[in-house]
């Protein structure tokens, strides 16, 4: 992994989301607005692509803390640095050990893999902001919450197999080496 | 013997890591806010270009009627004549009540109050433009360029900063007028040059408001008056106290209300004008919708529709009240 590479597609990638991405937000549903989670669509390539499995952890981590950083509302009344980060973290942490029977070059797996990983990560960021943030959660105001999720979780899906292509041109500005297919393990380092 | 490698395993790294996000979790908001202001200067630079587009496409979304130019002249030509009807009632009220009360000087500086210049309200108002959304599409705040340095702190409140003028060519610099037309929110978070603005129609949006009911000759309205029904009047049309959140779907609700005092479709939710931090009526909404409370007999739901486009929103005022806030000492 390139990592200054990185960061810059990182830092692109969240500020696209907080502003540009903004357009895309569908804010006059009858349960609140949605929205693609452009940063989710990079920790999945990031996770599908990059074969070792520390180093997409680091780089998933660091995905969640810009998005805790750039986000100050939602479920609660405030809300805390950290939860997106977990989130994202163990949403990553399970695609690793289901990545090697995916087609990852195909578009359905990908939207697949994209839907389950923003269900998986945002309801995470709901339960614990819900706990850890100040003021209290109503189960009416999860369960709209759960609704939005879901159908920005569809979202996001839609949009993976394009996000997808847009990241592949740059995939040999953000890897050391074209991955090596389905194999597993770590990458072999000379004079160890 | 094997060497040993010294790169750490991937689950002492997740450990590691998780343990980090896991303690700013638990610190909670007040390190959260402190966190953010420190990275917010970064988003400031693209997302503002990023946030011109967005909110001139937003605005563009919003449906609009179609006006022909003969349309346009009528409604100009109806605004004139409503205009001048408005001037003739002002005066003949400033006559009624100067013969009334005899106070003239009193009734000039009320008036001056509600219709003069912002000099006469004690605020400064900090313009503001809209910078970043949040990254996440679920509340609703606003990234602003405008920090600590400005003056800008915490609950301090920020309203919608329009361009008024009817030419249609592009406006020479010095002759527009900038207006703060409706309240748009609530600052959160400051830091060094931008703060985090909560949109009024976010769940954790609170405040004290009033109701103004709207007199339409053409439907005159019932409302109690000492266990009577009376119509309502402008003597009688005294302001609706009400307490009013965001409901997090882009309107605002109101707690349920008395039935009696008659609230409908239309009426205008205005700040209350007696508060520290705003001490001007400015309008947040206008009511569309009255329901029954089920829960509640005699009691009624009103939700409030923002009078501010929120998502196109892209110029704001912060409100910095020049008179020291309630339990703040004068000079800190």
């Amino acid at each position: 992994m390139r990592w200054v590479p990185f960061i810059i597609v990182a830092y692109l990638a969240a500020v696209l989301q907080a502003s540009l991405g903004r357009i895309l937000v569908i804010e006059r549903l009858g349960f609140g607005p949605i929205g693609p989670d452009v940063m989710a669509m990079v920790a999945i390539f990031v996770a599908l692509w990059v074969r070792s499995g520390a180093e997409v952890i680091v780089a998933v981590w660091t995905l969640g803390m810009l998005v805790d950083l750039t986000t100050g509302s939602g479920v609660g009344v405030t809300t805390v640095v950290g939860p997106m980060t977990i989130a994202y973290s163990a949403a990553a942490g399970l695609l690793l050990r289901i990545r090697e029977g995916l087609f990852r070059e195909r578009a359905l797996p990908q939207m697949i893999v994209a839907a389950l990983f923003v269900v998986l990560a945002h309801t995470i960021w709901a339960l614990l902001q819900a706990m850890l943030g100040r003021g209290a959660v109503s189960f009416a105001t999860f369960g709209r919450t759960m609704l939005q999720i879901v159908a920005s979780a569809v979202y996001t899906a839609i949009l993976m197999p394009l996000m997808h292509t847009l990241l592949s041109a740059v995939r040999g500005l953000l890897f050391n080496a074209p991955p090596n297919g389905r194999r597993r393990g770590r990458s072999v380092r000379p004079g160890i | 013997m094997a060497k040993r490698s010294t790169t750490p395993s991937r689950a002492v790294l997740a450990g590691v890591l998780l343990l980090v996000a896991c303690v700013l979790a638990l610190a909670g908001p007040g390190v959260a806010a402190r966190l953010r202001s420190t990275v917010h200067w970064a988003l400031a630079p693209l997302g503002d270009a990023g946030m011109y587009l967005t909110t001139a496409v937003k605005s563009r979304a919003v449906d609009r009627p179609d006006l022909t130019a003969g349309q346009a002249a009528e409604l100009v030509a109806e605004n004139r004549r409503l205009r001048g009807m408005v001037t003739t009632q002002r005066e003949w009220l400033r006559r009624i009540h100067g013969q009334l009360q005899g106070g003239r000087q009193a009734f000039d500086r009320v008036f001056s109050r509600a219709y003069g210049p912002d000099a006469d309200v004690p605020v400064r108002l900090v313009p503001a433009r809209v910078v970043a959304g949040d990254s996440m599409p679920y509340g609703w705040s606003r990234l602003v360029q405008a920090g600590d340095r400005d003056g800008v702190e915490a609950d301090m409140l920020a309203t919608q900063r329009l361009l008024l003028t009817d030419r249609q060519k592009q406006l020479p610099d010095n002759l527009a007028a900038l207006s703060g037309a409706a309240l748009v929110g609530r600052v959160v978070e400051t830091g060094a040059f931008t703060a985090r603005l909560q949109l009024v129609t976010d769940e954790a949006f609170a405040s004290r408001a009033h109701i103004g009911r709207v007199i339409d000759p053409q439907h005159p309205r019932q409302v109690q008056m000492r266990a009577r029904m009376v119509p309502l009047t402008a003597r009688i049309n005294y302001p609706v106290e009400a307490y009013v959140r965001g409901d997090g779907r882009g309107q605002l609700v109101c707690e349920p209300l008395a039935a009696s005092h008659n609230v409908q479709p239309g009426d205008i939710l205005q700040t209350r004008g007696d508060e520290a931090m705003l001490p001007a009526a400015v309008v947040i909404g206008r009511v569309t919708d009255v329901s029954n409370d089920p829960e509640h007999p005699g009691m009624v739901l009103v939700r409030v529709e923002p009078l501010a486009d929120l998502s196109a929103l892209r110029e704001v005022y912060l409100v910095v009240p020049r008179i020291s806030r309630p339990g703040e000492r004068k000079g800190s």
